[in-house]
């Protein structure tokens, strides 16, 4: 039974909903081209970032046990909302550039977080599953949102096809595990201990695993990432790769940790070196912009999956930081992409997304080249950005849980990566523009709702590079 | 194994069930496929029945036959495949690397259920009559599992939203 | 009386067919009904489990399951449509533009 009462712990979820079907009214009523659908929803997911610390140190299970209320919850449903909040301050520009400006945009990317916050705060298997396909049901539409254009629809299809045939091994998965615990309350199966060592049951969570790995991008799992972010519109793409991944973590982050299943360990080592592996050596032969950022969230997740393998106290820290500065990076990356993007002509293939384009760019563009050089110092590792303070917390859990041989292998493979991100930025600061693309270029004004959003960004990473306790300091004093 | 009306009853739906499987996954024609297809739904739908799950084999019927496999039907006819008939699907080693690997998923997953839940169950259980109803399910679902309920209509909602973007002709 | 091994076994035969289905054919509708053979042999299994443990939840997350297939029915097949007034073609071999 829903009790009144518990609604007010859950205002976050219950504004994005609420918000989620208004738009789909004010929509309908106002007037073609207003912006009023774009600044209500900038308003509702402000309000939910406020609201959401009201939840902080509430150790709740709500919902007649379908939802559980934690501080780990929280912070992950706060770093999704915050990425969304910077997608759709920077989406405005894009999606008028793209004539595709309609409301079903802002809704189902309100729908698609409904979907991952449930994801975050679940307690219930069947919640997991619920959310996961709210998220999936939405981005499948998001990533053919450019009806007319072969690419959008290409990325739409793919992700769909592998997106449903993954959905049938979580649920199966889910299945064994219902049928060998009795259960799908996450609190009663991890009272079981005694299951844990039940091969029937680790089929199971092998089986649920894989599906969250796909979402995540890791690596036998991650083929669809560079067709998929290419094909999609560049906003969405970034959005998919922070806020999506970010639910998918957020998710099966607390699972792993709670049955500590060790068998895995090692399992989660050899994913993560050879996700890292992959995203940083393909990665260097990328002539795409967006492919190229999707090789790099590849890697990223690699990372991730260095703080996943160490399995202790310093990893979930480590992988709470990685991930609100991976945030505020990869989405920055992207969004620039989208901002330089060219306008749509009728041609139907997204332009000026080459690397070749961005040689020149610091003398054309210093703003954006600025911004972007941030950016891509930040990927790549470079001290005084947030990039680096996520990464060294990773590999220092690692060390700490005498994964030696893991941090070692990731410093490396994460050499590699520098050479590409630095690659970009001596094109655009010492190299001159190509003919081809100054013959066509007219200089594009940039939207001030773009430098908004990529300013939000930049402050992100460096003040968080430059204080990396500060993150976990802001929380603990709302917290107390 | 006795041989008494249910496991006859059991054996043949389930033989029926597989073959139909396998024939719709090699027919040429999207419309075969999909009629293939409703009479494996049906007889899993005969085979819920079997579990005493009275409600979901209706709603087996109602649902998956006459609304998802109509839409479909609806969609194949509407994109008229007739060219492409012409084009052979081509099946190259990578076919039957894909065969061996499903195989071998089938033979993991065959294990885990046949050996893991061997004689876990003393028979079915005495409430799975009562649970079956449409009565108790109701119940269920506008009680105890009534958020879920309210979560699968947003999950309708927006795939309604969905699905008008994609597939509506013009926007103004 | 038949045990639940049988009944799970032949949700097992299901979904592996399923899967061969979706690896080897190529046309993008018949690969999308492989993959609703898959969720429907799940349904079974899930509603096998319910029986035999005497456990509602079972049968209670199959709803769920179809509420899921009706959404990704609609989704999907309105993806397929707009693709196909792209492309004309289904045959996931010649949707090529983004490499696999």
């Amino acid at each position: 039974m829903i009790q009144l009462h518990e609604i007010y712990e859950v205002i976050p979820l219950v504004l994005i909903a609420f918000a989620a079907c208004a738009i789909l009214v004010i929509e309908a009523f106002s007037k073609k081209g207003s912006s009023a659908v774009y600044g209500f929803s900038i308003i509702t997911v402000t309000g939910a970032i406020a609201a959401s610390f009201l939840s902080l140190n509430k150790e709740l299970i709500i919902f007649n046990q379908f939802l559980r209320i934690s501080n780990a919850s929280v912070m992950f449903s706060v770093i999704i909302l915050a990425g969304i909040l910077i997608t759709i301050i920077a989406s405005k520009n894009y999606i008028e550039k793209e004539n595709i400006n309609f409301g079903e945009y802002y809704s189902l990317i309100l729908f698609s977080v409904l979907g991952m916050m449930l994801m975050v705060f679940a307690n219930d298997l069947l919640i997991i599953f619920i959310g996961l396909e709210l998220m999936s049901v939405c981005f499948y539409v998001l990533a053919g949102f450019l009806r007319l254009r072969q690419k959008s629809n290409e990325s739409a299809l793919k992700y769909f096809l592998l997106g449903a045939f993954i959905t049938g091994f979580i649920l199966y998965g889910i299945a064994l595990i219902y049928g060998i615990s009795g259960t799908t309350n996450l609190a009663e199966l991890y009272n079981q201990k005694k299951l844990f060592t039940n091969y029937v049951f680790i089929i199971g969570f092998a089986l649920f695993l894989i599906g969250f790995l796909f979402k995540i991008g890791v690596f036998p799992f991650h083929m669809w990432i560079p067709d998929v972010y290419d094909g999609a519109p560049t906003t969405l793409s970034g959005m998919f790769s922070t806020a999506g991944k970010i639910a998918a973590v957020g998710t099966i982050l607390p699972i792993i940790l709670a049955l500590n299943i060790t068998n895995f360990k090692l399992i989660f080592s050899v994913a993560a070196v050879a996700t890292m592996m992959y995203g940083n050596v393909i990665a260097l032969a990328q002539s795409n912009m967006k492919r190229l950022l999707a090789y790099s969230s590849i890697a990223s997740a690699g990372y991730i999956f260095v703080g996943v393998a160490a399995m202790n106290e310093f990893a979930l820290k480590g992988i709470a930081y990685y991930l609100i500065a991976y945030t505020f990076m990869q989405l920055g990356a992207f969004i620039i992409v989208s901002i330089l993007e060219k306008k749509d002509d009728g041609s139907r293939d997204y332009k000026n997304v080459d690397i070749d384009f961005y040689k020149g760019l610091g003398k054309r563009n210093p703003l954006m080249a600025t911004f972007m050089t941030i950016f891509l110092f930040s990927l790549a590792g470079i001290p005084p950005f947030a990039g680096f303070w996520g990464k060294y917390y990773l590999f220092y859990a690692a060390i700490q849980a005498n994964l030696i041989w893991l941090s070692v292998i990731g410093i490396l493979l994460s050499l590699i990566g520098v050479y590409y991100y630095l690659k970009i930025t001596v094109y655009m600061w010492f190299h001159e523009s190509t003919d081809l693309v100054t013959a066509g270029y007219e200089k594009e004004p940039v939207s001030r709702s773009g430098i908004f959003a990529t300013s939000l960004a930049v402050v992100g990473t460096v003040v968080l590079g430059l204080d990396p306790n500060m993150f976990f300091r802001i929380f603990k004093m709302i917290a107390e | 194994m006795k041989f008494d009306l249910e496991t006859v009853l059991f054996i043949s739906l389930s033989v029926l069930s597989v073959v139909s499987a396998i024939y719709m996954i090699t027919r040429k024609n999207p419309i075969n496929s999909a009629l293939f297809l409703i009479l494996n739904f049906f007889t899993v739908s005969g085979l819920y029945l079997l579990l005493k799950a009275q409600f979901i084999a209706i709603i087996q019927v109602l649902v998956y036959m006459g609304a998802i496999m109509v839409l479909f039907i609806f969609v194949i006819m509407l994109l008229n495949l007739q060219f492409q008939k012409k084009k052979l699907e081509s099946y190259s080693y990578k076919s039957l690397t894909s065969i061996l690997l499903a195989i071998m998923l089938f033979g993991i997953l065959g294990y885990t259920v046949y050996f893991g839940f061997e004689g876990k169950f003393k028979g079915m259980s005495d409430k799975a009559l009562e649970i079956g109803t449409a009565e108790k399910l109701g119940a269920e679902l506008f009680t105890n599992y009534s958020f879920p309920f309210e979560l699968a209509s947003f999950l309708l909602l927006a795939a309604i939203v969905g699905a008008i973007v994609l597939a509506k002709k013009k926007f103004e | 009386m038949i045990e639940i091994n049988y009944y799970l076994l032949v949700s097992a035969v299901l979904f592996s067919i399923g899967v061969i289905g979706v690896l080897v054919r190529r046309n993008a509708i018949i690969i999308f009904m492989c993959i609703e053979l898959m969720l429907n042999s799940i349904n079974l299994t899930l509603v096998a489990f319910s029986s035999f443990l005497g456990n509602i939840n079972g049968q209670i997350f199959v709803f769920i399951v179809m509420t899921v297939a009706a959404a990704e029915a609609a989704i999907g097949l309105a993806i397929i449509i707009s693709m196909f007034r792209n492309k004309e073609s289904l045959n996931i071999d010649e949707i090529n533009i983004l490499k696999w």
